[in-house]
């Protein structure tokens, strides 16, 4: 099955996805240049909003550039899960599984075509440059927030995977993904604005404990936005592992047993 | 054993039956026409025997593999050309052809075969977005035949073709009919020509299966005539043994053979006529399809 899989992601990416390539390529350029701005005195660590100084006296803003380049990132993984769907009614999905791939090998090969390969093409894009400015500093990134980065992107990815294979329609998959990955932290950080004013209100202190939920879809946004309340990384990972798991083993039933490319 | 079976398969789209209580079965090495009106459930039968769609109930055997449990298996044995196919346009004949072989596990020598057999050899190095309908659809049949399947699948291979691609195409797949010894199911709803390639036939209608069977079963259960090829060595001696029968409509004499019209219901007759005759072989050539298939929908209803 794997190697099926493999097969038709390397098909995917190298001859259906060349704008796909192109965006992640010109994403890595414009993160090298955001990096290649800060020579020389380059000396943060990654941990958001508070920069470390290693070994300079001016630090630069490298957390909000990987902000701004994960957020982009996220939005083509979303867009390329969504592509299965298109892939599904027009009917090129009839093509592929007339041949000998199994419906879950031929959703695995998008898994790896829309997540996988962004995935590991985002960490070099980032790892690379940091490489050859200062290998301390990648040293001293930890992996933390690149993990964190991937797991929330994963997360949105899947769930437009979902609803593409589900709502075999490409606008609403991406209807869908974007709600989530654009509208739906906006709608949350509402709540915890309101929840944090009603806290206050009855005199009871606003904690990680109150908002862990908000790291089942973001765990970056999490570590990132409620640094100030003590939240680790750890606990944003281990509040979004399971759930991610879960979509996926949803996600696996539901290509076994009902996913029709008809 | 037979190629294809349904045995009781029913497939709801929502509240709506595209198939209800369907139970054919096509043997092996038949070229079967799955004939019937738009909208009769062809496609939806097809694409339950490749595993693309699952049955809502029933069972569904496709040389005696369950297409949807045993997917890979049953799709490794067959080859499918669908209906209105979509490729992606910006790819060469080639790379696709190249990277379906893989999934077949075949060489790029079998993927030359195909491309000979199927006239695209020029072609191969062309995007899919400059081929001709005709040869999109020579794509099609390539692509199908890709790893000595031993069942071809061939939804509509005619549709949306003009008059001199589709004589092509039919004449490819008469071709490739008389070349490999494979069991070919053509869909369509066009008779004229289902009935120059097809000694099989399954009527579908409404989402229902009207009859089925080898075309002298259904000509002489319909009292349609037919038309039998008599091997002899001397075909000028055994056609003047029958050509006062009353039952012999027409003859048609060659250098080796003859072909023979009857009315319906004659053939033992005519066989064992033509037998004493001393000719060494006789055997169907076709039946009116037409005329059988209006029978059927008017027998059915």
């Amino acid at each position: 099955m794997q190697v099926k899989s493999l097969i038709h992601a390397n098909f995917i990416t190298r001859i259906l996805f060349k704008e796909f390539i192109i965006s992640m390529t010109v994403l890595s350029i414009i993160q090298a240049f955001f990096l290649s701005l800060m020579l020389p005195s380059i000396a943060i660590s990654l941990r958001p909003y508070s920069y470390h100084i290693h070994f300079s006296p001016s630090p630069k803003l490298l957390a909000p550039v990987i902000s701004i380049t994960s957020y982009i990132y996220g939005i083509i993984a979303v867009i390329a899960a969504a592509q299965i769907a298109s892939e599904i009614e027009r009917g090129d999905a009839a093509l592929y599984l007339s041949f000998p791939i199994s419906r879950l090998s031929y959703i695995f090969s998008w898994i790896i075509a829309a997540i996988v390969f962004p995935s590991v093409m985002y960490f070099l894009s980032l790892s690379i440059p940091l490489l050859i400015i200062e290998p301390k500093l990648l040293f001293g990134i930890g992996g933390e927030e690149l993990l964190l980065i991937v797991l929330q992107v994963s997360t949105s990815a899947i769930i437009s995977f979902l609803a593409a294979i589900i709502l075999k329609r490409r606008a609403f998959a991406l209807a869908v993904g974007m709600f989530e990955y654009i509208i739906l932290p906006f709608i949350f950080t509402f709540i915890i604005a309101l929840l944090s004013s009603y806290l206050s209100y009855t005199g009871q202190s606003f904690t990680s404990s109150n908002i862990w939920w908000f790291a089942i879809l973001y765990p970056y946004n999490y570590y990132l936005f409620f640094d100030y309340l003590g939240v680790k990384w750890f606990e944003a990972a281990c509040v979004n592992i399971p759930f991610l798991l879960f979509i996926l083993a949803f996600l696996i039933i539901y290509t076994k047993r009902y996913f029709e490319a008809g | 054993m037979d190629a294809l079976s349904f045995v009781d398969v029913s497939k709801k789209f929502g509240n709506k039956y595209a198939l209800k209580n369907v139970t054919f079965s096509i043997p092996r090495g038949a070229t079967a026409g799955l004939l019937g009106p738009n909208g009769a459930g062809k496609t939806t039968s097809i694409k339950i025997a490749v595993g693309i769609l699952k049955r809502t109930s029933g069972e569904v055997k496709i040389l005696n593999l369950d297409p949807w449990a045993n997917e890979e298996e049953a799709r490794q044995k067959i080859g499918v050309l669908h209906e209105k196919p979509i490729y992606p346009l910006g790819v060469r004949v080639i790379d696709l052809l190249n990277h379906l072989a893989r999934l077949k596990g075949v060489n790029r020598r079998d993927v030359k075969m195909v491309l000979d057999l199927t006239g695209l050899k020029e072609y191969a190095n062309a995007r899919i977005r400059m081929l001709s309908r005709g040869f999109v659809q020579r794509l099609g049949l390539a692509q199908a035949l890709l790893g000595d399947p031993e069942i071809l699948l061939l939804d509509e291979p005619t549709a949306n073709l003009d008059p001199i691609a589709r004589i092509e195409i039919l004449n490819l797949i008469n071709n490739l009919r008389k070349e490999l010894s494979l069991t070919i199911i053509i869909s369509s709803h066009i008779i004229p020509e289902l009935q120059k390639v097809c000694n099989y036939a399954v009527f579908i209608g409404n989402g229902k299966i009207l009859d089925y069977g080898p075309m002298g079963e259904l000509a002489s259960r319909y009292q349609v005539g037919t038309i039998f090829k008599v091997y002899a060595l001397q075909p000028r001696r055994v056609a003047a043994s029958i050509i006062e029968e009353e039952y012999v409509e027409s003859i048609e004499i060659h250098e080796s053979f003859l072909k023979v019209r009857i009315k319906a219901g004659y053939s033992k007759n005519l066989e064992n006529k033509v037998i004493e005759s001393g000719a060494e072989k006789i055997e169907l050539l076709t039946a009116n399809l037409e005329e059988i298939y209006k029978k059927a929908v008017a027998y059915a209803s």
